[in-house]
């Protein structure tokens, strides 16, 4: 069966983490919050989002990678922040590494888990929204590493191209308290793939919205070509990676031997639909867009930072060149 | 949400594979002339007397009648084994027949259908003409009704095939005074009429791919019409059902298959240094692999066209989001050939000649079928919900 929408089920799941990051995580919220979605992580735990896509008895909610591809998005959308996705795979590493009570502490919030980013191949990384995270995640297409907080040195904040997060410099070096080599790193890059396509989702209805409202030469702008073109191109864009990011989603589920391709695919449509969405979103809305107080530049830079997790877009647009097609 | 495939279609995907790699013609297609209509009618006589013909079509007109899941398969397959495409039988099996199908009366379909299953009949499409293109409403050529004929006097151009076709779909204006889309008749025309005169256009690629056609008082009988007199824009613009959803599976396929030859060529042709090869080039890498990635995307399009038809039959305007995919994409994957080719891609036979001769015709794919600037309008308006310019 070809089924790419969801079903009542799917959409009932689907509708709840859209009313409580409508009511609980608008966008305004990062120009006030407390850094790293502190009030907001809590309630997630709580509504059990960490361990959605992980089975009862590691202490999941038992759904699959389909209901966190759907939450993904919307945390895309949300602009939630990398303590999120660093919290699921962290789990995810601690049940399959068979570390069930590690699984169990992340998944209750006691411990959080910063995504880290490699800077080079000696062990520099950047640490997304980490200061208080005493566990580090870091990945590569050939596995997947737990850190405890004390593998990494010389920490220092540097201010971010994504000035919503806090970003700091540091050294990593010796053993990760767990590493796993299994295909957890694919479904790491769906999963960025996914918030990705809500970055890109949510550029393009705001550039939308902007065009039917805002008014010059009599008309709204969303009349004029160069405008309604924009905005065609951003919806072209965001369709394709959504729903590449699905297939890429249940060819892992179903361990297809394209697993690996259909989420480099996804990546690298997903990363082009945010990057270049969350510019044109700009371009759309004119002078407003380049101010600090309007939302548009936040997912720009959101997009930017998505778009290193795991390796940049050079990296996967070589993986895919080796990867298996679908037969 | 689901993406899997059963036992039964996975059966069905085998019969499908062994009928076609038995039965596919060995030589390649003519480029045009007679001798492509000889070769493309006797391919489809084939799959007719093979039972494959019109597999989207319903089972009581003598299509195969395939479910949408097993119409991809169909495709899929199809595209792998690498079978012609349906060429100068494209309209009849892509267009006018399933219009006729949904519209015409059942003396036509009784007529036409069968004729163009077995490959008797091909068709072509009379709709552009030299002032009307993206503005098609706008034609000209006027019929006239006299007696139990239509008198149609006029010019159409780019009708794809037009001289190596039996019938065509002929758009014609026949109340000039009513407003424009309400005086337009849709009429069934047979192109050995007297007074049609068809000539051939040469193409940027070199393939005389279609033509301008003459109308001088040519008799039609009014019995042609479909749908009725001055009802012929509603019977153009009719949303055909049955296709929904797969009608671009052949050529992400065939596209699909380019991308995966220009991998090849990568690997085979030194990069710009004259050291390394091609494919090891950062930037070349780095646009195949983009390229690979975006034939994915494509699939997922078409997978998620699939999954609306299944709830909804009615097509909705996101086939234009396909369609300007696929043109952006089909350029774009030439260019990049031409690109890694280099000096060699400027020799338009031997070697890598056929990568030149596939890009000067990927220009096509963003003007035919309605221009991508067209099928940016109908985003922005029709998925978007964007207001049309004042005016426009
Ligand atoms: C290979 C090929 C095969 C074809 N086969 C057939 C056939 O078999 N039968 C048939 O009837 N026709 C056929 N056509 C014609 C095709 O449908 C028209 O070429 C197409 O619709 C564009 O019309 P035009 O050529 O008159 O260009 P125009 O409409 O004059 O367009 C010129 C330029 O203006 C742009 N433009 C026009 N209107 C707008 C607008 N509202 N907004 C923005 N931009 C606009 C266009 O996008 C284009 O860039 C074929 C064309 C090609 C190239």
């Amino acid at each position: 069966m070809i089924d790419l929408l969801p079903n009542a089920d799917e959409q009932a799941v689907l509708d709840n983490f859209r009313s409580v990051l409508r009511a609980e995580a608008p966008v305004s919220r990062l120009r006030e919050a407390r850094p790293g979605d502190a009030t907001l992580l809590p309630r997630m735990v709580e509504l059990g989002w960490i361990g959605l896509g992980l089975s009862e008895e590691h202490g999941g909610v038992g759904y699959g990678i389909a209901e966190e591809m759907l939450l993904f998005r919307e945390a895309g959308r949300h602009l939630v922040s990398p303590l999120l996705l660093g919290a699921v795979l962290g789990a995810h590493v601690a049940a399959e590494a068979g570390d069930a009570d590690l699984a169990g502490a992340i998944i209750a919030g006691e411990k959080s888990v910063a995504l880290l980013i490699r800077k080079d191949a000696k062990g520099a990384v950047l640490r997304l929204d980490g200061a208080a995270a005493p566990l580090a995640l870091v990945w590569d297409g050939a596995g997947m590493a737990l850190y405890d907080e004390s593998a990494l040195s010389g920490i220092e904040d540097v201010p971010a191209l994504d000035n919503y997060v806090t970003l700091e410099r540091a050294s990593l070096a010796g053993a990760p308290l767990l590493h796993v080599t299994s295909t957890l790193p694919v479904r790491a890059k769906i999963l960025v793939s996914a918030m990705l396509v809500g970055v890109a989702e949510s550029a393009r209805d705001m550039a939308v919205d902007y065009a039917k409202l805002r008014e010059q030469f009599g008309q709204p702008i969303g009349a004029f070509q160069a405008i309604k073109h924009f905005c065609a191109d951003m919806a072209v864009r965001a369709e394709a990676a959504h729903f590449q990011t699905l297939v890429a989603g249940f060819a892992l589920h179903e361990n297809q031997p394209d697993a690996a391709y259909q989420a480099s695919a996804a990546r690298i449509v997903a990363a082009d639909a945010a990057l270049r969405n969350g510019e044109r979103n700009i371009q759309v809305h004119g002078g407003i867009g380049y101010t600090e107080a309007a939302d548009p530049q936040l997912f720009i830079k959101r997009a930017h930072l998505l778009a290193e997790l795991g390796g940049g877009t050079r990296q996967h647009q070589r993986d895919i060149l080796t990867e298996q097609a679908p037969a | 949400m689901e993406l899997k495939f059963s036992k039964e279609d996975q059966r069905f995907r085998d019969e499908v594979r062994g009928w076609l790699s038995d039965n596919i013609p060995r030589d390649k297609a003519p480029p045009h002339g007679p001798e492509k209509r000889a070769f493309d009618m006797a391919w489809q006589k084939r799959q007719y007397e093979g039972g494959w013909a019109g597999v989207s079509w319903p089972s009581e007109y003598g299509g195969r009648g395939l479910t949408i899941t097993q119409q991809m398969i169909w495709y899929e397959e199809y595209a792998r084994v690498g079978a012609p495409a349906p060429g100068c039988m494209f309209i009849a099996l892509h267009h006018a027949g399933p219009t006729v199908i949904a519209r015409g009366n059942d003396e036509q379909k009784a007529f036409h259908i069968p004729k163009i299953l077995s490959g008797e009949a091909n068709w072509c499409q009379g709709f552009s003409e030299p002032s009307s293109g993206s503005d098609l409403a706008s034609i000209r050529t006027r019929g006239v009704v006299d007696g139990d004929d239509l008198v149609v006097t006029g010019q159409k151009i780019w009708t794809t095939w037009g001289n190596i076709s039996d019938y065509q779909e002929l758009l014609v204006r026949t109340d000039p005074n009513a407003p424009r889309h309400k005086g337009i008749t849709w009429i069934i025309g047979d192109m050995r009429l007297p007074g049609i005169t068809i000539q051939p256009i040469s193409t940027m690629s070199g393939v005389q791919h279609f033509c301008q056609v003459f109308y001088d008082e040519v008799r039609i009988p009014l019995k042609n019409v479909v749908g009725g007199l001055n009802n012929g824009w509603s019977v153009a613009m009719s949303t055909l059902g049955f296709e929904r959803g797969t009608a671009m599976v052949p050529y992400q396929m065939e596209l699909r298959r380019l991308i995966d030859e220009l991998c090849e060529l990568a690997r085979h042709v030194p990069a710009p240094d004259g050291v390394r090869m091609a494919i090891e080039d950062d930037e070349i890498a780095s646009r195949l692999g983009e390229l690979r990635a975006e034939i994915a995307a494509m699939r997922a399009m078409t997978y998620a066209s699939i999954s609306r038809a299944q709830r909804d039959p009615v097509p909705g305007p996101e086939g234009s989001m396909i369609s300007l995919y696929w043109g952006e994409l089909q350029k774009k994957v030439t260019r990049t050939a031409v690109d890694i080719l280099g000096p060699a891609g400027l020799e338009r036979t031997g070697g890598y000649g056929g990568w030149t001769q596939q890009y000067l015709a990927a220009f096509k794919d963003t003007i035919a079928g309605g221009t991508v600037e067209i099928r940016r309008n109908v985003i922005g308006e029709r998925v978007l919900g964007l207001p049309r310019a004042k005016g426009g």
